[in-house]
């Protein structure tokens, strides 16, 4: 099981030979993240761009561009469709946004025609943490792209979480579905979907996980708190996924993580046909490499 | 971060007040820096004649002590 976000590269190394495929690596972060993740054998891959861009920058960064494969594309929309049609042709197993923006790398991804879109599929983001005060790492969701979720939604986050838990090697994860209070209450949307959805996993609904909600997010990760008031459940004070209600929530949670507190962080967005990583222009280094070898163990 | 994504405001890095979108965002970000970042905080209810604390069961010792200083603070500064 993986305890700590470092761990992942251990367990790579012993497993090599995935191809990962860049959409439009022209700057600096990315191309250090990606050469570091080659160097220790965790992928191989693959810059889509300009490669004479691409290689003056290794260049100013002393890079040895000769550890990657180039494929020339004229633009940023060329290279992230480039990128898809790689990955979408087998040679790619996993995909990562380089500077392109992510209005195009979201919508070459998405393309109806040339896409990696399974029908039916929902894009959904997915963290890990590796938290400075808490006993292990949390799986959240979604904090990035869909805005306000559904039932229907909230489904799709809670198999992904629950996915990415397995692929961390977490065998029956305990995901709290958070909302402001215990109590379902009738005037909080938050607190009945929570409802439903515990009531759901109770009747086997999601394989391999032990599902808990409504449930206020120090009752998820304190147990003291659980004490107090009174909560009896397995997930309490223990969480291994957060499931959040809306963006802003599980957003602010994610920036007091890597903001307030510094603690590490991998990234990546479920649904596609293969694990893709989409790093922030703000995302460090070890952000990125994180999710590099995040997005490499769903593809174990 | 805040060259990286080159805000124009003042309120960038030197912020004091935060207003949140919804009330679960406010309530993630309460119990996220109380249970997950360790940090002692204190809140009132305010709108009424006097201030009203009102502090979640599970909120420790210091944090219920600090509610009620900032009460007296806000009391006793109050037009």
């Amino acid at each position: 099981m993986i305890r700590r976000l470092k761990d992942m590269f251990s367990v790579l190394k012993s497993s090599p030979g995935r191809q990962l495929v860049v959409a439009y690596a022209h700057d600096a972060h990315t191309l250090a993240a990606v050469r570091e993740a080659v160097s220790m054998g965790i992928v191989k891959a693959t810059l889509t761009g300009d490669e004479q861009s691409i290689r003056e920058i290794c260049k100013m960064e002393k890079i040895d561009p000769g550890i990657f494969d180039f494929a020339s594309a004229a633009d940023e929309q060329q290279a992230a469709s480039l990128a898809v049609s790689l990955v979408k042709s087998g040679q790619g197993d996993l995909i990562m946004k380089g500077t392109v923006s992510t209005d195009r790398y979201m919508r070459a991804i998405l393309s109806k025609e040339h896409g990696i879109l399974p029908p039916g599929a929902l894009l959904t983001h997915v963290s890990v943490l590796d938290p400075v005060k808490y006993k292990k790492l949390l799986i959240i969701g979604d904090v990035a792209i869909i805005p306000l979720p559904g039932l229907k939604e909230k489904q799709v986050i809670l198999n992904a979480l629950i996915s990415t838990a397995h692929s961390l090697g977490i065998q029956n994860p305990k995901v709290a579905v958070i909302a402001a209070t215990e109590q379902a209450l009738p005037g909080m949307p938050a607190c009945i979907d929570a409802a439903v959805l515990s009531k759901m996993a109770e009747r086997g609904q999601f394989k391999n996980a032990i599902v808990e909600g409504p449930v206020a997010l120090d009752v998820a990760l304190d147990t003291e708190s659980a004490k107090i008031k009174k909560i009896n459940t397995p997930v309490a004070g223990d969480a291994d996924c957060l499931l959040f209600p809306n963006i802003e929530s599980g957003n602010v949670f994610y920036k007091c993580h890597t903001k307030l507190l510094e603690g590490d962080v991998a990234a990546i967005v479920c649904g596609a046909s293969v694990p893709a990583v989409l790093s922030s222009r703000g995302d460090s280094i070890r952000t990125k490499l994180f999710s590099i070898a995040l997005a490499a163990m769903m593809t174990l | 971060m805040n060259q990286i994504k080159t805000p124009d405001h003042p309120v960038t890095c030197v912020k004091r007040n935060c207003r949140t979108k919804t009330l679960t965002a406010a309530d993630v970000f309460h119990k996220g820096l109380a249970n997950f970042a360790g940090a002692e905080l204190n809140g009132l209810l305010q709108g009424r004649l006097k201030p009203v604390i009102v502090m979640s069961g599970s909120e420790s010792i210091i944090s219920k002590f600090y509610c009620i200083a900032l009460s007296v603070f806000i009391a006793d500064h109050s037009i």
